[in-house]
């Protein structure tokens, strides 16, 4: 899967720090989600997505790998 | 999140030293549960959702070493005694909590929280084996190096070779006596093991979980 947030957090002007505290979250988890070792759930990627103010397809796209 | 690991850890070293007193104290191990109980009946809500999915990893390691455990003592001595039973309930709940640690903090909280807790814990247990005297005060002072090293460790990488040098002594007292029993096992593996890993974590880069 390809994650996108790091680049959209930097465009909106966000630290780690203000993104976990905006979506109820502790920093490391948005460390982990930015570098793709953890897969958030549909509600954590929603709530990345609104605060973020973009579509969640933009911050996670499916790549040919994980469809095997 | 710290503070229930602070109450579930007390549960743990209380039930433990006081089934030498009375024997289903031993109970109060299954504090070591508590928080996970709350959070699944929704009363605490101290984790995000990566943290819950951690911890739910770690306990499900902490079942496979528990069981492991058991099989190997079954296999080597048969008949059960009091050691192995604290084998069985001590080492599995410091594999979840070593797990759970390392995967939830940056590197350098895992240093910092374990050395504080690790060396609090010798600091404690000589005080209770000995009151305040000159042997607790002398058999303190790994407690109180530990948490030194920790200190040390976290802003001077160089340091944690001292981890390593402390699991070296303390595996070199292990083996030089031939008689292996599982209380000693035990006392190896809740003192090498988290000393290992400290040493192994201090000198990685500190900016990162695993």
């Amino acid at each position: 899967m390809q994650v996108n947030v790091r680049k959209v957090r930097k465009k909106r002007g966000l630290t780690q720090e203000e993104l976990a505290r905006k979506v109820g979250v502790s920093r490391q988890t948005i460390v982990n989600v930015e570098q793709g070792r953890y897969k958030p759930s549909i509600l954590l990627a929603l709530k990345i997505a609104k605060v973020l103010d973009a579509d969640v397809e933009t911050l996670f796209k499916l790549e040919e790998v994980d469809w095997r | 999140m710290r503070k229930m690991g602070v109450v579930e850890l007390s549960f743990v070293i209380v039930g433990v030293l006081l089934s030498g007193l009375w024997s289903w104290a031993i109970l109060l191990c299954l504090g070591a549960f508590l928080g996970a109980l709350l959070r699944s009946f929704g009363v605490v809500r101290d984790m995000d959702e990566r943290e819950k999915y951690i911890d739910g990893l770690a306990t499900y390691f902490s079942l496979i070493v528990a069981m492991l455990l058991a099989m190997i003592f079954f296999a080597v001595y048969r008949e059960p005694n009091r050691d192995i039973f604290y084998a069985i309930i001590l080492i599995p709940l410091l594999v979840r909590s070593l797990i759970f640690i390392i995967m939830t903090y940056p590197r350098e909280s895992f240093v910092s929280i374990t050395t504080k807790v690790y060396g609090s814990l010798l600091i404690l247990f000589a005080l209770l084996s000995h009151g305040f005297s000159v042997s607790f005060v002398v058999e303190s002072l790994p407690g109180v190096a530990i948490i030194l090293m920790g200190i040390l460790a976290t802003k001077f990488k160089k340091w944690a070779v001292c981890f390593w040098v402390f699991a070296g002594i303390g595996l070199y007292f292990f083996m030089r006596s031939s008689i292996v029993s599982v209380a000693k096992v035990i006392t190896m593996v809740l003192l090498i093991v988290p000393l290992v890993l400290l040493g192994i974590t201090a000198f990685m880069r500190f900016d990162d979980t695993f």
